[in-house]
Parts: C-alpha cells; structure tokens; sequence
C-alpha cells in the first residue's frame, strides 16, 4: 500500500468522536454507526482534525509503531464511511 | 371516561384517556389516584381512548382497540389486556413523539439529586430491582424509559405504574407488602403481568430532575449464590446503550451527543444478581462513593 494514499475526513471531530478511557467511539451521522475502536484513534485525532491526511501522515502520527493496526483501522473507517480514500 | 375522558399529568406529559371499559377505568383511577387532574383548557400532550370494536367482536372473544390521535397504530388484543394495552400504547406514544429527549429502555431511580439508569432487556430484570429500589430509599424517575433532555442532559421523572412479569409479582409482593398492585392481567405475550402503584413521593416530586451519576446494566440469575459486580468502561457502555435507546437514530447526532455525555457524567457498571437485598447494599454503596467520593474510574 502507498504511503501517498491520501483520506478526506467524513465526520466532524467536535461532535461526532467520544473519547473514553479504554478508546475513542465515533458517530456517522450518515448511517448512525457507532464504533468503539482501539486507543491507536487518539494518536490520529490531530490527522482527523486536519480533514485531509495520508497514510505517511498516521504512520508519522504513531511514530511507525502499530503500523498493521493502523492500516486496518483506516480500513475499517473507509468501510463504515468515517473517512473517504481520495487518491490512490 | 367516555366524553372527553380523564386528563391527567404523566412526567412532563398531559395525557387524555377516554375509555367506556370499566376494568381499564378502575384500573387507571387506583393506579394514577395521585396523579394531578387537568381540566379541558389545558394542552394534552397525547389523545389516547381505548375501545371495543363494534358488531361481533364485542361479544365473541373481545378485544380491545388503542386509537392515539384518531389513528390505531396496533392490532387489537384480547378485551382482559386493556389495562396493559393502555400502557404499552402510552410508552409507544412517548417514544414515538417526545424527540426533546433521549428516550433508552430502562427503569430511572433518584436519591440525592442524581439518578441511576438501570438499562435492560425485557426480562433482564431491572422492573423488580427497580420496584424494589423504589421501596428502599430510592425515589422513582421511571421503571421503563429514562427520559434524558437533549439541552440539559437532565434526567426528567416519569414515574407511572411499574410493571411487573411473572415470578417477579410474588417477588415483589413478599418485598414490597405495602405496594398497591392493580389487577393481574393474565396471558398476554409478555406473560402474566401487574403494574404497582408508585409511590406518592414519584409522584409529589415529578417536576424534580436529576443528573445522571451511575449506569448499571442488570441480569437476573437464579444461579447465582452471590451478587456479583463488574465495573464497565465508559466507551464500552456507550457502545452497549445505543440498541437500547428508542429514538437514538431518529435524533442522529443530537442522540449521540446526549448519550456520549451521559455516559461521560456516570460510572458504568453490570450487576448480576440474584438477592434484592444483596443487588440494593451494592448499588447504595456505589452510589455512596460516587455521590460523596472522588470519581474511582
């Protein structure tokens, strides 16, 4: 995967993000899901706020640790319409 | 209660009841008797009657029609479920329409001006902890929809009959002896259930709002031999509210943001229990040390 593939943010962070504890669960106000993810979200927030990151962006976000549950993350966010892929 | 029936106030809602079914009549006048009358030049919230259908059905196995504003949203139902209907229609009809607030499935008790919501499924058990809880100390907000304001995140009291299933009736009957049951309606898809009165200080005290401090999602075990306890997380009780909320998708965002600070303001936990008394010293304790202790979690 490219490290210059680049997402648009679809929520608004202010509103639609809940952070506990144990991770941060979204909201989509397209669809109304809701997911708890893992803590590796809190490290992308300042990304998330930006609207538009790349994938170099949330690896340097986590300092290249946890590079696999990052890329699965974005997946999954791609998936249930939290992020939208732009280029690839 | 036929012409322009009895108006009375439930929580924050003006509600009409026009009805010529005497058992429903008597049932409503023991079980709301301390609820306040309105007279006809206040607003009503929600026009319900109950009827009986015409031509055969009033004679051969007779039912019941729930008509709310001139329209019948149910099917009707046999004429000895009316008492049950009524309620089952009101706690539709809320739900339905009352979009100022988040509405969760679950049973709401006060003391100290903060409120514990114990969410459930039907049959999970939160009914007889609730009706037990609110014959220990506990004042009643609601024993089936919290009602929590989208503007103030304010829990509002709407403390009407609490309903009863099965077992738990008996249960409650030995915990609670000074409890005012209406009659038993038997047979319906629920089971055999009661409704009890509430208590006259829900009721004196309907307008007193509280703030939400404990969350605690109960089970009922009878296999159990001790009350056991779990704290939750916080992101991890958010994500278990939402089935159990009402209209959280109807309000989208709005929904999300009422529960999210909900949640936030509480400590969240599941108890499993199996002895009232036992569930009721650990849920006053809880509330001991989040009401006048520093916040554990």
């Amino acid at each position: 995967m490219s490290n210059t593939l680049t997402y648009r943010c679809n929520m608004d962070v202010a509103t639609d993000w809940a952070a506990f504890e144990d991770g941060v669960v979204l909201f989509n106000p397209n669809n109304c899901n809701t997911v708890l993810y893992h803590p590796v979200l809190h490290r992308l927030k300042p990304l998330f706020l930006q609207g538009q990151f790349s994938l170099a962006d949330c690896l340097d976000g986590v300092l290249h640790r946890d590079t696999a549950l990052v890329l699965e993350t974005l997946d999954s966010l791609e998936e249930l319409g939290f992020v939208q892929r732009i280029t690839n | 209660m036929s012409g322009c029936g009895i108006r009375f106030k439930v929580g924050p809602f003006n509600v009409q009841l026009k009805t010529k079914i005497e058992p429903l009549g008597n049932n409503i006048r023991q079980l709301y008797s301390d609820s306040t009358l309105l007279d006809e030049t206040q607003f009503v919230d929600f026009h319900l009657s109950l009827t009986q259908p015409r031509h055969l059905r009033r004679f051969i196995r007779p039912q019941v029609n729930f008509i709310f504003d001139q329209a019948r949203p149910f099917k009707p139902l046999p004429l000895d479920q009316a008492c049950a209907f009524f309620e089952w229609g009101l706690n539709w009809a809320i739900a339905q329409h009352a979009m100022q607030y988040l509405i969760i499935h679950s049973a709401v008790l006060e003391k100290d001006g903060k409120a514990i919501i114990l969410p459930g499924l039907p049959g999970a058990g939160k009914s007889t902890l609730c009706a037990a809880l609110s014959y220990s100390g506990w004042r009643l907000l609601s024993d089936e929809q919290a009602l929590i304001c989208t503007q103030s995140g304010e829990v509002f009291p709407i403390a009407r009959p609490i309903c009863l299933k099965d077992e738990s009736i008996e249960v409650i009957k030995a915990f609670c002896p000074s409890a005012e049951f209406g009659h038993i309606v038997r047979g319906t898809s629920k089971g055999d259930l009661a409704h009890i009165k509430p208590p006259l200080d829900a009721i004196a005290r309907v307008d007193e709002t509280a703030q939400p401090n404990l969350i605690i999602l109960p089970r009922y075990d009878k296999a159990l031999t001790d009350t056991v306890l779990t704290s939750i997380s916080r992101g991890a009780a958010l994500v278990e509210l939402i089935p159990h909320c009402f209209n959280y998708t109807t309000l989208g965002r709005l929904g999300f943001t009422t529960l999210k600070q909900t949640v936030q303001q509480s400590q969240c936990y599941k108890i499993r229990y199996k002895s009232l008394e036992q569930a009721i010293a650990q849920i006053n304790q809880l509330h001991e040390e989040s009401t006048f202790a520093d916040d554990p979690q």
